[in-house]
């Protein structure tokens, strides 16, 4: 189990939290590599079916970064990111993804060590929890 | 064939808010900008704030341009900025300013950095050898900071910078730079511009404890810190790190944290009689912050003199801030703090709601620092040859903050005007691109043409096939770098990629031969170019390829050095290249699916529409009209000139609005490009910027008349408030301000014959039932009575009881004239208001005095109230008309309160003066002003260009569920009742996404953000690192 190594497919709000993780690289803060950053413009552009395909095609978690309430660029972004995940995160226990494999995170840009807190606390998590269930089913599918 | 005029240029001195909000407007008329900024990043203080009141976070991004918006950086402002118009100069001096009116010329002092930003790496190996260490600035001192280091730990490019005082020039970094990006022997250089007009935006220096002397007895220990200096132990890029707030002595936990206010303000004995304006809610939002950063037990105490909470929503904030939030407020001037041997920090202090004094220890005590403006405004006139008024502050032409008197061309905005929250930083940097626009239009100079290229025929049907470009950024990349070789090879096998080819370095002229070369030979059909500053170059790069028939949204560039490393410390050759291949991979496939874009044009009636016809009404109509741009001004009543410009005869700061107002409504008369429309209301608007159509309707006649116009202005204003309050209409010895000074005016009152004078403010204001503002004139409009009343007789005596002065900024002079005429202040509180008995027909005044604590009874032979000012109850029929809101108060509600607060959220409407807030008459006038100009930027071309990424309906795919209208955020998307169809406005959509999530058809899409492209970048970035075997 020591040496599994989790992927994470992060969808990053191009406003705040891609800026913390800029700023976590430039302050020498290294986060895991496990981290497979995916730039969107808003935590709130980030549709259900991305995330779904993340874990069908081997995401062991997928991680939403998006500014704090009240700080969204495009103004309410996040909070409907927020009313989303709640919902797909019910959906995804159906199918045996837990919810400490999906999370949403505010993450503002001058929390480059949040970020890093974040991601590691994600990785280590799902080192202990293992690969996902549907590993690879994506490709099973497909 | 005609002489080719000059582009407009104009110099915008400081780079704080203020200064980019005017850069950027001024960019975004198409002028050229030099921003430049004397310390070493751009920013200013706002850099240092990563929360602003009231959300308690950050929205510094959403002052970039709405419309137009990819022409300017699009990412944090923190990281930096970015247009195409502005050339920004950090680092530098303005040394001498030569000429006149629109024909000046600056010198320049370029600091020497001694990195050259366009070799460095950034890979900081250069830091970690610096045996130099000292106090890092931008911490407040707080944490250290090596004498090579990197100002603003956000700044892409991280620009590092050598400080030459601390530097010991040991060489050790010359020796790791791989790049020979140091030079320790660079010079500063000296360079000359002309420009046609200049802003100020420099800020003002600060108060600081250790330059002046009445600091001494407050800063007895580090754990004694200046309010900036808190903010960064706020920060997690200060000294934050989740859970506690340490004080900087011992890194201990604060639990019992005070703040003093007007440190350094309000103190006339050392010739500061001034208020600096924010450091009030300042301290509010530190006492809130400490509160949620540290947890709820944190005792959070501010001292105060006067709690100042006058701006729009500030006194909502203070009572969220003590009710919900528990943080106390004590009005008590605590004269010194006493460090204890263990570390604590004592102070006596007297509470005047309980009558005691109280010896409390605290662990942290934050100082309210003001401003310190004489240095720089002497500064500033000694530059310039502009004159100083008799304050010691550059002399401002007799109605305006902004433009500088008997200057042409030249204008201040932002701290400069006095220090000013970010919402008045906001409209002052518009207002100052504004008179600067207005002033370049007066000079016959001309504006930025976009570049008419066709964009060439997207080879869109045709299978994607990308060419990737390398670049290898000259000698950038070290020994340790990445591996190119290993990095084509791999690129070279992936799937959709017709060649991979490594460039020296692309930004240079050779780069650009070699880069149209490329085009011009390559059987692909899309170009990825991955190199290190990519909006440095995005422009440039594209007109390269659509010169080689490309379309520009063909090609993209990409941070290759930012992606490889990022969240990677240590560089070993394998993983760089290998992250750098996902990276990639992941940009091919997001590129491959990409569709060309097209920006769309927006068709502009050159028109605007200004709706209220007071002061702040006609003198945005007189703006734009001056401009050439046709105005209808549309006025509810029979007269132009509003309350103000028809009742108030003269001003504490010596305005005059009624003699201002007739002299505006003659220019209006005259102007050809105005056309009033008196006794009617708008009732009804429909349309998008560029396009409106609004229905006049007027009372009289019970006529309508249609107008079109692309831009609109309101201006509505307000008017003394009622109240039944204190036996208000029961005698005519209790009055209101506006009454007694028109009676004393008229001369219907006498004031030689009154003995005792009552005044009482705040009635009916500031509290939760009634008028929840503060409405920032009555302070002054009082005091102005009471010294009218002295000056005819002195004998009479005068008091006025009040909850706060709200005399901020140099009102406070007229607070401290009062006080000196021997005018009697005395406070009450909301909880103990005053009673008012008649006896005989006299006003008897009764109310427990707080110093004295004893009750005081005060017969009168009159009482005045303050009551306030109220909005026009017309607003909620505009807010109906053009369907935007209002506040809980009446007042118009703004876009964003802090950045955009004289827009609306619908792009196109733009609001000013007391329909946003009351306000002083000078503050009117700049809104109005910065309205005008926000409205000039769209009217003052036929066409505006908005945005190539914009979302988009696939018609064929749509069920007109119309759920995507109800999502949209910005109000961008509309069904069309006669094509049946759902239309986007290409000016106000965004690009949020949020349409394309709604919809379950996948008929709402964002140009380059499809579906598609996206899950094919999950993939690629899922997909097995298949360069891991090739590396082994």
């Amino acid at each position: 189990m020591s040496d599994f190594e989790p992927k994470i497919v992060a969808f990053f709000c191009n406003w705040c939290t891609f800026t913390a993780a800029d700023l976590a690289g430039t302050s020498r803060l290294s986060y895991p590599p496990n981290l497979k950053i995916i730039r969107v413009m808003c935590s709130g552009m980030v549709d259900p079916k991305f995330v779904l395909k993340a874990f069908l095609n081997g995401a062991d978690g997928v991680l939403i970064g998006g500014c704090w309430p009240g700080d969204c660029h495009y103004i309410n972004g996040n909070f409907k990111a927020r009313r989303r995940v709640a919902l797909l995160t019910e959906l995804l226990k159906q199918y045996g993804i837990g919810e400490e494999r999906f999370w949403l995170r505010w993450i503002a840009a001058s929390e480059g060590n949040m970020l890093k807190e974040v991601a590691d606390e994600m990785t280590v998590k799902l080192k202990q929890l293992g690969p996902s269930p549907l590993q690879n089913m994506g490709q099973m599918v497909g | 064939m005609a002489e080719k005029k000059p582009t407009g240029t104009v110099l915008v001195a400081g780079a704080g808010i203020s200064g980019i909000k005017a850069a950027i407007e001024l960019a975004e008329g198409g002028y050229k900008v030099l921003l430049t900024d004397a310390s070493t990043q751009i920013g200013g203080i706002l850099a240092k704030l990563d929360y602003q009141f009231p959300t308690d976070h950050c929205g510094m991004c959403r002052m970039l341009p709405m419309v137009g918006r990819e022409y300017g950086s699009q990412y944090c402002m923190r990281k930096s900025l970015f247009h195409e118009n502005i050339e920004i100069l950090p680092f530098t001096e303005i040394t001498s300013v030569q000429g006149d009116g629109g024909n000046y010329k600056v010198e320049l002092l370029k600091k020497a950095r001694l990195v050259d930003p366009a070799v460095c790496n950034e890979m900081g190996e250069c830091i970690d050898v610096c045996p130099v260490e000292v106090p890092d600035e931008f911490n407040h001192g707080l944490t250290k900071r090596k004498a090579i280091y990197q100002a603003i730990p956000h700044n892409t490019p991280k620009m590092l910078l050598i400080d030459r005082e601390a530097c010991t020039k040991c060489g050790e970094c010359v020796k790791v730079c791989t790049t020979n990006a140091i030079n320790l022997d660079a010079q500063d250089e000296v360079e000359t511009r002309e420009v046609h007009s200049i802003v100020l935006a420099s800020g003002v220096k600060l108060y600081n404890t250790r330059e002046f002397e009445d600091a001494k007895s407050y800063a007895v220990s580090p754990d004694v810190v200046t309010s900036l200096a808190f903010e960064r132990m706020m920060s997690s890029s200060g000294t934050y790190e989740g859970g506690v707030i340490k004080r900087p002595s011992d890194g201990k936990p604060a639990k019992n944290i005070a703040w003093i206010q007007c440190m350094g303000s309000r103190n006339r004995r050392q010739k500061r009689d001034y208020c600096s304006s924010i450091c009030c809610m300042f301290a509010l939002k530190e006492a809130v912050l400490a509160k949620e950063k540290g947890g709820p037990e944190v005792d959070t105490t501010i001292f105060y003199m006067d709690m100042r909470t006058f701006g729009k929503g500030f006194q909502q904030y203070r009572d969220k801030a003590v009710d919900e939030h528990g943080v106390k407020l004590i009005r008590c001037r605590v004269q010194g703090v006493m460090l204890k041997p263990d570390g604590s920090l004592e102070m006596r202090y007297f509470d005047p709601e309980t009558n005691e004094f109280f010896v409390k220890d605290y662990d942290l005590v934050v100082m309210s620092t003001g401003q310190i403006p004489f240095e720089t405004h002497k500064k500033w006139a000694d530059l310039l040859n502009a004159p100083l008024d008799e304050r010691g502050l550059l002399a401002t032409e007799q109605y305006s903050k902004i433009k500088i008197a008997g200057k042409p061309g030249l204008f201040i905005c932002g701290s400069l005007m006095g220090l000013t929250d970010v919402s008045e930083a906001m409209s002052s940097g518009i207002a100052a691109a504004g008179e600067a626009t207005n002033f370049l239009t007066t000079l016959g100079v001309d504006i930025l043409k976009e570049e008419e290229i066709a964009e060439p025929t997207a080879h869109e049907r045709e299978n994607s096939l990308v060419s990737v470009a390398l670049c290898k950024c000259g000698e950038k990349v070290g020994a340790d770098g990445i591996d190119y070789e290993l990095l084509s090879a791999e690129l070279l096998r992936y799937r959709g990629v017709g060649e991979v080819n490594v460039i020296d370095s692309i930004c240079k002229a050779e780069g650009e031969t070699t880069t149209n070369d490329i085009l011009g030979k390559t059987k692909c059909n899309r170009l990825l170019v991955g190199a290190c500053q990519p909006f440095m170059y995005r422009r440039k790069l594209k007109n390269v390829a659509r010169k080689a028939g490309f379309n520009s949204s063909m090609v993209e560039i990409f941070d290759l050095f930012g992606i490889a490393r990022r969240g990677m410390v240590e560089p070993s050759v394998g993983d760089w290249t290998l992250r750098a291949a996902r990276e990639v991979k992941s940009d091919i496939e997001r590129l491959k699916y990409k569709p060309a874009l097209h920006v769309s044009t927006l068709p502009i009636n050159q028109t605007a529409l200004v709706v209220g016809g007071g002061i702040g009404g006609m003198q945005a109509a007189l703006s734009l009209a001056t401009r050439g741009v046709p105005v209808h001004l549309v006025e509810k009543e029979a007269h132009l000139g509003g309350y103000l410009g028809n009742q108030v005869e003269h001003t504490i700061d010596g305005l005059a609005p009624v003699a201002m107002a007739s002299d505006m409504k003659l220019k209006v008369f005259e102007n050809k490009n105005i056309t009033v429309h008196l006794n009617c209301e708008v009732e009804k608007t429909v349309g998008t910027l560029g396009s409106f159509e609004s229905k006049l309707h007027f009372k009289d006649t019970n006529e309508n008349t249609y107008l079109h116009h692309g831009a609109v202005i309101m201006v509505t204003g307000g008017h003394e408030g009622a109240t039944t309050e204190y036996g208000y209409g029961t005698s005519d010895k209790v009055l209101t301000q506006a009454e007694l000074k028109k009676g004393m005016a008229s001369g219907n009152i006498d004031a030689g014959g009154l003995e005792n004078v009552v005044m009482i403010q705040c009635v009916g204001s500031r509290q939760k039932e009634g008028r929840h503002y503060c409405s920032r004139i009555c302070c002054m409009w009082a005091i102005a009575n009471a010294l009218k009343i002295k000056e005819v007789n002195p004998e009479a005596r005068v008091f006025i009881l009040y909850r706060d002065v709200m005399t901020y900024g140099f009102f406070e002079q007229y607070y401290t004239k009062a006080r000196t005429a021997g005018i009697i202040f005395m406070n009450y509180s909301l909880e103990n208001k005053p009673q008012v008995e008649m006896v005989e027909g006299n006003p008897v005044v009764k109310f427990m005095d707080t110093v004295l604590n004893t009750e005081i009874e005060l017969p009168a032979d009159m009482l005045v109230l303050s009551t306030g000012v109220d909005p026009e109850e017309s607003n909620q029929r505009l807010a109906d008309a053009f369907g935007v809101t209002l506040t809980e108060d009446r007042f118009l509600a703004e876009a964003d309160s802090k950045w955009r607060p004289i827009e609306f959220q619908k792009v196109g409407l733009y609001l000013a003066g007391t329909a946003h807030s009351p306000m002083p008459l000078k503050s009117v006038i700049m809104q109005a002003e910065a309205a005008a100009q926000k409205a000039y930027t769209y009217l003052s071309g036929r066409e505006v260009h908005t945005a190539g990424v914009i979302s988009k309906v696939k018609d064929a795919l749509c069920i007109r569920c119309q759920r995507c209208i109800n999502i949209c955020p910005y109000g961008a998307r509309s069904y069309d009742e006669v094509e049946k169809c759902i239309v986007v406005d290409p000016a106000e959509c965004q690009a949020c996404g949020a349409c394309a999530v709604e919809c379950q058809n996948n008929a709402a899409e964002v140009t380059g953000w499809s579906d598609k492209q996206l899950m094919a970048a999950i993939d690629a970035k899922l997909m097995d690192d298949l360069l891991m075997s090739t590396a082994e």
